[in-house]
Parts: C-alpha cells; sequence; structure tokens
C-alpha cells in the first residue's frame, strides 16, 4: 500500500513539469479605452480553437485568463466580451515541452500571414487590450432647434423674412435722392421684367441689333407702363401726384 | 467618385437601418434569464462579504449553471454556464460549496474545480484534472496549524480509474496532497470533521450487496489513518441505497435504511457502531422518500431531522448525537401532517433550525425541544388558473433564520415547487418566484390570440340577407355594441393619453386580452422536458399566462417532444409527442382537449424520429394530405420520401442514405411561412435573374468525423432529385454546422481550419482558420432575363424537373464567432428584407445578420459598377465583422439559446423573434426599418405643436398683412375681403 502511494506520488512528480508547461495567461491591462478591466462583466471568457479542440478560460481575477494544460497545435485565440470588442491572437504551443508563442492575426487572412509576435512576458503573460467598445443602440434623432435653425430652408425663410421687415425701413431712411434713383431703377426693372417676351423683337434680335436693345427696352416701357399690375401702377400715381 | 459616396452612403445605411434604438431596448425585448431548477445539495444561502450582513442566494442547478440570485427581488446579480459540453442533456454531475464567511464559492463539475468571486462571479482559480471527473466536494472549515490564508482548502473526490481524493489549496487552486485510493471499491462521498477527512467507499460484498467502508485520512499530509467497513450488504444494493452521508459537521454520519423502510440505520463517522432506529410508521404506509437534514457547520450541535414521505403525509423525527458514545439517540417527533412537505435546515451560531413548508403553512422549529418558534399560515403564492386544477408542492428547499433580540424570528425559504418553479417565501408571504422549469424548453410554437370581435363574421351575415333583415341585424349589433360603450369611454383617456405618449402599452392594455392591430400580441406555447406546458404572452414582456403539467414522466426522463402545430382558426395548440400520441390544448386558457383532430389537413412537412414502419404519422391523429411527400428518418438514420396515398399508408419514394463513415448532422427546409413576393431579382441594368423556387427544397448535411469533412447536399424532397452539392474539408464536426433555408438561397456556418493541400508545392487548399459563413442563391438560369429550361412555362412541377439543374451562385465569409440556432425572420409578405437571426454561444448574445450583405453577387477584387451599387452590392470582403449594433439582445446576457423561431406580425415591416433553450428571450425586429407604423421617434407632442405654432404664426402675420394692404390708397382691404377672394382678384382686374 505504502509502496503504491509512494509509486503514485512519484509518477505524478513526473507529470506535474510536463504538464504544467504548456500555459498560457493573458492579462488586460488598464488602457485608455479601458481604464478598470475589474468592471468587465464576468461572463467574460477567452477561447483557443482549432480543429476539434477548444480551450475556455473565463475571467479571472485580477482581470486575467489562464489555459492551463495545452496541447501542441495552432490556435486562434479570442476574447469573448458583452461591451468590448477584441483583436485576434495566433497561439502556436510547440509539441517539445509546450513552448508558447503567441502573434497577431488578421482575420480573413492566410493563416500563414502572422502579425507582430507578442512576447511572452513575465511568468509566461501576454497583454491583450481591447480593441473598441461596443455600442449596441441607435440614438434616434430627436427634437433639438439649433438643428432646425440650421435647415437651409429655415435661413431662407430668416433671411426672407429680414428683407420684408428692413427694406421698408431702408427705404424710409435713405437718402431722397438716393431713394428717388432707386425707385426709379427699380421701376424700370419691374416693368421690364413684367412682360418680357411682349416686347421681344425677334427681327431685330435676327438682325444682330444687340446694342439698341436698351433704348427699345426705354421705349417699350413707356407702352407698357399701363399694363402692369396694381401695386406698380399705384405706385406710378403716387409719382405723379409728387 | 460620385458612386463611392453613394456606395458608402449604402453600406452605412444598412447596419444603422436595424440596430436597437436605446428608447426601444429593454421595452420591446424581454429575457427570462433562467438558471435551471437548483438542486437541493447545491442550493445555499451565504454572504459573499463576511462584513456585510446581506447573503445571496447561490445555486448550481441541474442545467450546470452557477447562479446567484438576489433573495430580496430573485434578480440574478451574476451567473455561470458550466456545462462542459454543448450538450444539454449530458448528465455530468456538479457540486457548489461554500465555506463559512469566505468570499469564494467552490463549484466541481466534470474534470474542473473552480472558485468564484462570490460578489461578482469572476473566477478566482481553477484546475484541471484530466484522470477523472468529481464525484464530491468539500470545504475544510477547521484550521489546522498553517499560516493564515486567504481562503478554505477544499478536497475533492474524483472518480476515474482510481478514487483519488485531493486537497486543493484555497489560495491558489494548486494540489496540496492526493490520496489515491487503490482498493477499488466505489468512492461515494467525502465528509470531514473537526480533525479528520473520511471518505466514504462501497466495495462489493459478493452477489449480496455494498458494504460501506470508511477511510480516515490526515488533513494535513493526506495519508491514510485507518479504515473499517460497516456490515451494509443486507441493505445497500446500489448508491442510491444510502440516504445520507452527514458533510462537515461536527459529527458527520452515514445514514441507510432496510429495503422495505422499516428500520433506518445510522453510523457515526468514526465509530464503528450502527445504530438501528425503528421508523415510525404506524398505519403501514407505503413510504416513497426518506431525507436526512443535518447542519453543515462544525460548531453547530449534533443534531439532525429524518423526513418520512408517504403518498398522503409527511412526518418527521428529530434525533441528538452523544458525541462522546457516538450513539444516536431520539430527541421528539414531528406530527404527521397531510401532503407533501419540505424540510431545511439552517443554523445561528450553535443553533440548529429546522424550517417545515407544507402546502399552506410555514413553521420554525429548533433541534433542541419540539416547540414551534414560528408559525405562518403561507399563502398560496399564485391564484390558481381557470381550468387547471393542479396543487402545487414544495419539493425541497432552503432556508435562512435570522433570530432577532426580542427573540421574535424572521425566515425566508428558497422553495423549488413541483411545478418547477423556484418560490421565496419570507415569513410566510410570498415574495419572488422564479419560472425556472422553462430553462428545459425543448420546443415552442407561436399562437394568434383569438381576434377582438367577430366582426367581419357579423359583416357576412348582413351581405347574405335582404336589405331590410340586413338592416334591422344592423341595428341590433349596434345596440349590441353600446353595452361596450361606458368601457370605451373609461378607457379613452387612457388611450388618447398612451398615443400621445408614444407608449403602446397603455395604449394597447385597455383592449384586454385580444389580438391587436398590429400582430404584435402574441402568444408562444413553450414545452419543457419536465412535461409542461407554458404559455408566454409575447407583448407582456414574456410573461407567463397559464402554465399545465402536460405529460407524466418518470424520474430522470425527458418529454420527448417531437412538434407542434397551432391551429389558430380553432384556437388549439397540437404536441406532438414521440411516442406517437398528441395532446391538443386550448392556446388562451391551457385545458387540455382531449379529441385529436382527425383528418386534420395541416400540409405541413414533418419529421418524425419514427423508426421504420408505416404509416408514420396515422397515430398521431394528423393524417397528411392525399400524395403528400413526408420526410422521415430510417433505422439507420438515412433520409426518406415516404409518399402517402391517402389511406395512411405510405410508399418510400427516395431514401438518402450518407455514405460510409458519414453521419446526417442537420436537415433544413424551408420555413412553414415562406412567401416569396417576388419571382426575380432585378439588375442594375434593369434585367432580371429569374428566382429558383422550389417549395420543396431540403439540405442535408453530412459530417464524416474521421475525414473532418462536410457534405451539403440541396434534395428536392418530392422526386430526391439532387440539385447541389458541396464539400468542405478541414470541417470541425464537434462543433454545430447549422444551415437555413429560404425563398431561394440557403446559408450555413462551421468551423473551418486549415487544410494542406495533397500536392506540396502548391498552396493550401484552405488557407484560414476560423468560424465560416457560406451563402449560396439559386436561380433558374445563369443568364438574365431568361428562364432557362423552364422556357415561358407557369408550372413548376418535382416530378417532372427540368434537364438542367438550377443556376447556383456562393460565396463564402468568415466571421467572427460561432453562429448557432440559425432562423429567418418572416414577415407578412415576404417584401421585407430578411435578416438572420443567430444565437452568438460565446459572446452569450442574439444577432440579426442582414441579408442584403450575404449576396452572392458581390463583385469580387474590384470595386461594384454603378449599375450594381444600385443593386446595393458592395465589395465582397472576405470577413464579415459582425457590428454591435446587429446585436438584437444588446446588453442582455442570453445563454444556451438552442432554437430560434420568427413569427410575422400584421405589419409587413415587422416580425417576432423567440429564443428558447436555457435562457427566454423575445423580441421583434425590422429589417427594413418599421416603415409602416409611427414608431417613438415620432412625437405626437412635437406635431401638435409645430400645428400650433403655425396657427400662432398665422395669427400674428395675418394683421400685418392687411396693414401692407392698407397702406396702398386704392384698396381698403376688409378682412371679409379675404373671404370675398375671387371678388377681389375680379376687381383688381377690372380695375387695371
Amino acid at each position: 500500500m505504502l509502496l503504491s502511494t509512494f509509486t503514485y506520488t512519484l509518477l505524478l512528480l513526473l507529470l506535474i513539469p510536463l504538464a504544467s508547461t504548456a500555459s498560457l495567461t493573458l492579462f488586460i491591462p488598464p488602457t485608455p479605452l479601458l481604464p478598470d478591466p475589474s468592471h468587465l462583466p464576468p461572463s467574460t471568457h477567452a477561447t483557443l480553437t482549432t480543429l476539434n479542440r477548444t480551450y475556455t478560460a473565463p475571467l479571472q481575477r485580477p482581470s486575467r485568463f489562464t489555459f492551463r494544460n495545452l496541447t501542441a497545435g495552432s490556435y486562434l485565440l479570442d476574447v469573448h466580451c458583452r461591451d468590448y470588442a477584441f483583436g485576434a491572437l495566433r497561439v502556436d504551443v510547440g509539441a517539445d515541452a509546450g513552448a508558447v508563442e503567441v502573434w497577431q492575426t488578421f482575420r480573413g487572412n492566410e493563416w500563414g500571414n502572422r502579425g507582430e509576435r507578442l512576447g511572452l512576458g513575465e511568468g509566461g503573460v501576454v497583454e491583450v487590450r481591447p480593441a473598441a467598445a461596443k455600442a449596441f443602440f441607435e440614438e434616434r434623432a430627436g427634437f433639438s432647434p439649433l438643428a432646425l435653425l440650421r435647415s437651409p430652408m429655415i435661413l431662407l425663410a430668416v433671411v426672407s423674412m429680414g428683407l420684408m421687415f428692413g427694406l421698408p425701413y431702408m427705404l424710409d431712411n435713405m437718402d431722397p435722392e438716393m431713394r428717388a434713383e432707386f425707385e426709379s431703377n427699380q421701376k424700370r426693372v419691374t416693368s421690364s421684367s413684367a412682360s418680357p417676351l411682349q416686347n421681344f423683337d425677334l427681327a431685330g434680335m435676327l438682325a444682330g441689333q444687340g446694342q439698341g436693345q436698351d433704348q427699345q427696352q426705354a421705349k417699350g416701357s413707356g407702352g407698357g407702363g399701363g399694363g402692369g399690375n396694381g401695386a406698380s401702377g399705384g405706385g406710378a400715381r403716387r409719382r405723379a401726384g409728387n | 467618385m460620385r458612386t463611392h459616396a453613394l456606395f458608402a452612403l449604402l453600406v452605412s445605411f444598412v447596419p444603422s437601418a436595424i440596430a436597437v434604438f436605446a428608447d426601444d431596448a429593454y421595452h420591446t425585448d424581454y429575457h427570462h434569464p433562467l438558471v435551471g431548477i437548483p438542486q437541493e445539495h447545491n442550493t445555499f444561502f451565504h454572504r459573499p462579504q463576511a462584513s456585510s450582513r446581506a447573503s445571496l442566494l447561490y445555486t448550481l442547478s441541474e442545467k450546470l449553471i452557477l447562479g446567484a440570485i438576489n433573495p430580496k427581488d430573485g434578480a440574478v446579480v451574476w451567473r455561470q454556464f458550466l456545462n462542459p459540453s454543448s450538450n444539454l442533456t449530458s448528465s455530468t454531475e456538479g457540486f457548489l460549496r461554500a465555506g463559512e464567511n469566505e468570499n469564494t464559492v467552490i463549484s466541481a463539475v466534470g474534470s474542473q474545480i473552480s472558485a468564484w468571486d462570490a460578489l461578482d462571479g469572476r473566477l478566482a482559480w481553477r484546475n484541471e484534472f484530466a484522470d477523472g471527473v468529481a464525484k464530491d466536494l468539500e470545504v475544510i472549515e477547521f484550521e489546522d496549524g498553517k499560516a493564515k490564508k486567504s481562503g478554505k482548502d477544499a478536497v475533492v473526490l474524483f472518480e476515474g480509474d482510481h478514487a483519488v481524493v485531493r486537497r486543493i489549496s484555497g489560495e491558489t487552486g494548486d494540489v496540496l496532497w492526493e490520496h489515491r485510493d487503490g482498493s477499488g471499491g466505489i468512492p461515494h462521498q467525502l465528509s470531514t470533521s473537526n480533525s479528520n477527512i473520511y471518505l466514504v467507499s462501497l466495495s462489493s460484498a459478493g452477489r449480496a450487496g455494498l458494504k460501506i467502508k470508511v477511510t480516515s485520512l490526515d488533513p494535513v499530509s493526506g495519508r491514510e489513518r485507518n479504515h473499517y467497513a460497516l456490515s451494509s450488504e443486507a441493505d445497500v444494493s446500489t448508491p442510491q441505497s444510502i440516504l445520507f452521508v452527514g458533510a462537515n459537521s461536527a459529527s458527520p454520519i452515514i445514514a441507510w435504511s432496510d429495503k422495505a423502510s422499516k428500520v433506518l440505520k445510522v453510523n457515526v463517522i468514526g465509530s464503528k457502531h450502527i445504530s438501528s432506529i425503528d421508523i415510525p410508521n404506524e398505519n403501514g404506509e407505503d413510504i416513497k422518500k426518506i431525507r436526512v437534514h443535518a447542519p453543515h457547520i462544525t460548531r453547530s450541535l449534533p443534531h439532525f431531522l429524518v423526513h418520512y414521505q408517504s403518498e398522503t403525509r409527511n412526518w418527521a423525527e428529530v434525533y441528538h448525537i452523544n458525541l462522546s458514545t457516538s450513539t444516536v439517540s431520539k430527541a421528539y417527533s414531528l406530527p404527521k401532517l397531510a401532503g407533501p412537505g419540505a424540510f431545511s435546515t439552517s443554523t445561528q451560531d450553535a443553533n440548529v433550525f429546522f424550517t417545515r413548508n407544507t402546502e399552506n403553512e410555514l413553521l420554525l422549529l429548533s433541534s433542541t425541544s419540539h416547540g414551534v418558534l414560528a408559525r405562518w399560515e403561507t399563502a398560496s403564492a399564485a391564484a390558481p388558473q381557470d381550468g387547471v386544477a393542479e396543487k402545487e408542492h414544495p419539493l425541497h428547499g432552503v432556508s435562512e433564520v435570522i433570530s432577532r433580540p426580542d427573540s421574535s424570528y424572521a425566515v425566508r425559504s428558497a422553495l423549488v415547487s413541483s411545478a418547477g418553479d423556484w418560490n421565496l417565501v419570507r415569513n410566510g408571504k410570498a415574495v419572488w418566484k422564479r419560472t425556472e422549469a422553462l430553462a428545459g424548453a425543448v420546443a415552442a410554437e407561436w399562437a394568434e390570440l383569438p381576434e377582438l370581435k367577430d366582426l367581419a363574421r357579423e359583416l357576412e351575415v348582413e351581405v347574405h340577407e335582404n336589405i331590410l333583415a340586413a338592416y334591422i341585424h344592423r341595428v341590433k349589433r349596434h345596440v349590441r355594441d353600446l353595452q361596450h360603450f361606458p368601457k370605451w369611454i373609461e378607457y379613452l383617456p387612457t388611450r388618447i393619453l398612451g398615443a400621445l405618449s408614444g407608449d403602446e402599452k397603455i395604449a394597447e392594455s385597455a383592449k384586454g386580452f385580444n389580438r391587436d392591430s398590429f400582430g404584435f400580441r402574441k402568444l408562444v406555447i413553450v414545452a419543457t422536458e419536465t412535461g409542461r406546458l407554458y404559455a408566454l404572452s409575447v407583448a407582456d414582456q414574456g410573461q407567463v399566462i397559464w402554465n399545465i403539467k402536460a405529460a407524466d414522466l418518470k424520474d430522470g426522463e425527458r418529454w420527448d417532444v417531437t412538434g407542434m402545430y397551432a391551429d389558430n382558426a380553432e384556437g388549439l395548440m397540437i404536441v406532438q409527442i414521440g411516442s406517437g400520441e398528441n395532446i391538443v390544448v386550448e392556446t388562451t386558457t391551457g385545458r387540455v382537449v382531449s379529441a385529436s383532430l382527425e383528418g386534420s389537413d395541416t400540409g405541413r412537412k414533418w419529421f418524425t424520429g419514427a423508426n421504420e414502419g408505416d404509416p408514420v404519422l396515422l397515430s398521431s391523429g394528423l393524417v397528411p394530405r392525399k400524395n403528400i411527400t413526408v420526410i422521415a428518418r430510417g433505422p439507420n438514420g438515412e433520409v426518406r420520401g415516404k409518399r402517402y396515398a391517402g389511406d395512411g399508408f405510405a410508399t418510400t419514394a427516395w431514401e438518402f442514405a450518407p455514405s460510409a463513415g458519414e453521419r446526417i448532422a442537420e436537415l433544413t427546409v424551408r420555413p412553414f411561412h415562406d412567401p416569396v413576393a417576388s419571382i426575380g431579382r432585378v439588375l442594375g441594368d434593369r434585367s432580371v435573374m429569374y428566382k429558383y423556387l422550389n417549395p420543396n427544397l431540403l439540405l442535408i448535411t453530412t459530417v464524416s468525423d474521421a475525414k473532418y469533412s462536410a457534405t451539403l447536399t440541396l434534395l428536392d424532397s418530392v422526386s430526391g432529385n439532387i440539385l447541389y452539392t458541396t464539400t468542405h474539408h478541414g470541417v470541425d464536426t464537434t462543433r454545430p454546422i447549422v444551415s437555413a433555408l429560404s425563398e431561394n438561397w440557403f446559408i450555413y456556418s462551421f468551423w473551418g481550419d486549415v487544410v494542406p493541400s495533397s500536392d506540396r508545392s502548391s498552396p493550401p487548399a484552405q488557407s484560414s482558420k476560423g468560424y465560416r459563413l457560406v451563402t449560396t442563391t439559386l436561380y433558374e438560369s445563369p443568364l438574365p432575363n431568361d428562364r432557362g429550361p423552364l422556357g415561358p412555362s407557369k408550372n413548376f412541377s418535382s416530378t417532372s424537373p427540368p434537364s438542367t439543374p438550377p443556376f447556383i451562385k456562393s460565396q463564402a465569409y468568415l466571421i467572427p464567432s460561432a453562429l448557432s440556432a440559425l432562423a429567418i425572420t418572416s414577415t407578412r409578405q415576404g417584401i421585407t428584407s430578411r435578416q438572420i437571426i443567430a444565437f452568438l454561444a460565446d459572446t452569450h448574445a442574439i444577432i440579426a445578420i442582414p441579408k442584403l450583405l450575404l449576396n452572392p453577387s458581390r463583385p469580387i477584387d474590384r470595386d461594384p459598377t454603378p449599375a450594381e451599387a444600385e443593386e446595393g452590392l458592395s465589395r465582397y470582403q472576405p470577413l464579415l465583422e459582425f457590428d454591435p449594433k446587429w446585436i438584437i439582445s444588446h446588453k442582455r446576457d442570453v445563454i444556451g439559446a438552442q432554437k430560434i423561431i420568427t413569427s410575422p406580425a400584421l405589419l409587413e415591416s415587422t416580425s417576432l423573434v423567440f429564443a428558447y433553450g436555457i435562457d427566454i428571450f423575445g423580441t421583434r425586429v425590422a429589417p427594413s426599418m418599421a416603415f409602416d407604423i409611427l414608431g417613438k421617434g415620432f412625437n405626437r407632442m412635437q406635431l401638435i405643436g409645430t400645428v400650433v405654432a403655425l396657427g400662432a404664426g398665422v395669427a400674428f402675420l395675418a394683421p400685418m398683412t392687411l396693414c401692407v394692404a392698407g397702406k396702398s390708397e386704392d384698396y381698403q382691404l376688409e378682412m371679409a375681403d379675404f373671404v370675398k377672394f375671387p371678388e377681389f382678384v375680379f376687381r383688381s382686374a377690372v380695375d387695371s
């Protein structure tokens, strides 16, 4: 009995170094993205996956993952977390005495296409860092008065409002001569634009009388004055009264 | 450049369109975070922090979920899913213990022993042993002269080739010593006392039975101190015959009874003396169950209670142990009470309390005397459902007793009821209830609620009568409707308020238990492995409406439900059982209608696990329609198409047998409700690719475990013709290979590994490692505007298929996480684009992947042309990253979903989703956004505000216009002139 216990103990002693060599510890350091890794949910875990083999390590305090008794092979390492996305790593466990090598890997690329080799730190610890925080929710575009003011339609309306209210004041405060000039200009523009087609001289245009157009328009404005609308007619009458 | 912008816009549009809105989260979705039915020996109250008096309720359930529950409200504090295999039916034993005043709880499941932080559920340490599975776990409570450490050590018993006892450091999880038992006995249990560790094992004593062998171990070195055997072979034949091995108390005991349940035998571990106690049973009742309850703390008094349960009554006796003589003496007995009962032990300092729970009262007793310390009437937690005359009774429970300074007591008991509920009763009052039996859901199906009014039926009557009769009928109907008027008026303010705030719940709750106008209110009937049926209301956060016991199962038997079918016209749910019978229940009440539906024409294909022998489904009462082909499994797993002649007898039309070394992993058919809105896909140049639309598609996944390969075969299930087959190598066959089929496309997912090429010089056949998702689409021909062999024919026939197979387009993606429980959203008309709903077992989430991204026509190695961009195609990327916004379970932690079912709402935009397995999760999704309903984003108050503002603006501007007009000398316009606007225009015209 005693002998057998002794043999077992001896066997165990032989077994321990073999088994314990192929292990891997990952550590989540505090980063600006994740200042306090101890707030990660307890469901966070890491997996080492290869064909027909998976190792799972739950989040261990203080923020690390430990894999033990790994067998030789080339594994994909994923860290699964509800709140943060982690990059994938490649873990090669050597057949002899469990040499563990960790590389960066890129999903969607060839497996042989390894990235930077991540050094095994003190005691075989590799640091893993979250790549991004997960945002699940879509925010509704709520009602914001500032956004309303920024919209071009509202801006147009505000400008035209400003003109509508501001122009009479400007006119009233204007120098009388300037005002008279302005009104006559306006008069000419409105009357000429009132019926541009009416006064269009096709023959003249075809004859290349571009220069004579101004005169014709001035002539035409006299004839078209009576055909203006009520408002411009009123203006004409008022001027006549002056 | 502009196309680029458009393309970028399209891509950015797709994911953001389907994300969960922050204000919809936790409102439209619901989740039952379950732990499974707690096991009596793995459930306890424990203080996670020695400094705080607040305790949590810990359990390791039958589903091997370790959960910490807040006893105040029943909320889950943290959970860990410890099942080592994905197979939930595996019968791995689990153990959970906590040392007194420790901040960790220790679990042993399979080959793993882990310590978890009691407060936040993080792993403290873990150790794994390849040479056996855990048979027992105890925490060593006593100090053995070592320096004070941060955690109490644990002893674990492993059963492998030998029984191995290991002492595990409570600080690091390392092995301090191990003891191998070479005697060859069956290891049974461990027990610790103040100074010893005892290994209780059973050794065969010839044919007669089993001898109990007790080995005493030195706690410091693990060396065997001595051992003795108890001659129990006359009584003990199986390990189950031993009633109790008292763990971890000052005087651990072993208790067993003779086969006739007449004598109870008790051995105080450490002595060889066996005390025989006559079981009090004057009436000679058949004792069904004997349970021993003893405290688990070393410093508590050495008292224990024996609980006897017969068919009709329960009673108990309390015994005291004399520590010096190791003898047992009876202290007092408790009266016989009718019905079943549950006892639980709790300790406070050295005092031991027994709590007795019966159907209607709760008694608190001290172990020292028979006086009742406190008594409460327990009000039945749930009022009995109408139509369900079922009595629930407590099966077992744990209690926590607090004695107050004024010698009054407070007791809270967490009781597991016969219905599979976990109830917390505080001082006789029900505090919370968790429906843990739902964690064993095996099947679920949607059921419609009855329509609000039979208005359609009434109107039909009016159509068919003459005018006068119809008029009278209508008047009568209106008069009848008047009786609902006061109620309608009463609810009107609520409804208006609900409509204004956009809270549909307020608006809908007024309508009673009826179908709503959007089709969001439905029931899901869930069948559990415990033989129960539950109805969950989808609109009310998945609340249980009714539950019934539908089947009587033997211990350890799982309810074998093969299918569920809702008959919405009759309001019935038909549950098919593997044995061939079926159970028909009313969907709204849960009343069992025993009549089977003769001649019901379901038109649905059933997968049955039935063995060889026709007819397959006749016994179930659902006789299939004439000439329908039913897919059945043969005795060796082959798939058969059986054609029914109409008399219930079937002939085998075709058979699909996997090749040698392969097995069939999965069968997939198109969903029952799978409408196709368009028969073609319009390309950018306005030409059309015609979809291959065959309603009888069957996708068979066969795998070869030896060759690591998976073959997918697409069949026509009527003719048995193979339409398409493909083989993938380097496939992990131990992980689920999932597939889904709809319209003219299918998808499947698996783990693909690097496959070296057979030829060394060439690159590997498959060069990446990871989960893959393959999407395949079928068209009638490879050319647009061409229907191929089908030509102008209107109909497609499975029995005389076209000579050329359909045109197949396929693309594969690498995905970051394993998919399981694939499902496809289902909408009423199929116009809305589809999403693929899947469970991410790794991240404990449910995801909705837009089908638009899985179009196999995505251009490879080039940017899409403007025409392709118009189709919504983007450049093919081998990696399909999962956007967190696709996760429809957002922050919820969903574990163990086995299956996801979808159902269309009345609104075309929306599909309802329900996932079951362990947790229950449900929500509704709008894959093309909610285009036919005003969501919460539509602010009704804002709309009213805008109208009011516009009105105010008009009122402000109108006088101003008048003022401006008044300045003109010719026309003094009155307000009335605006009314007489035509006249005003006329006057102006005349004047000019």
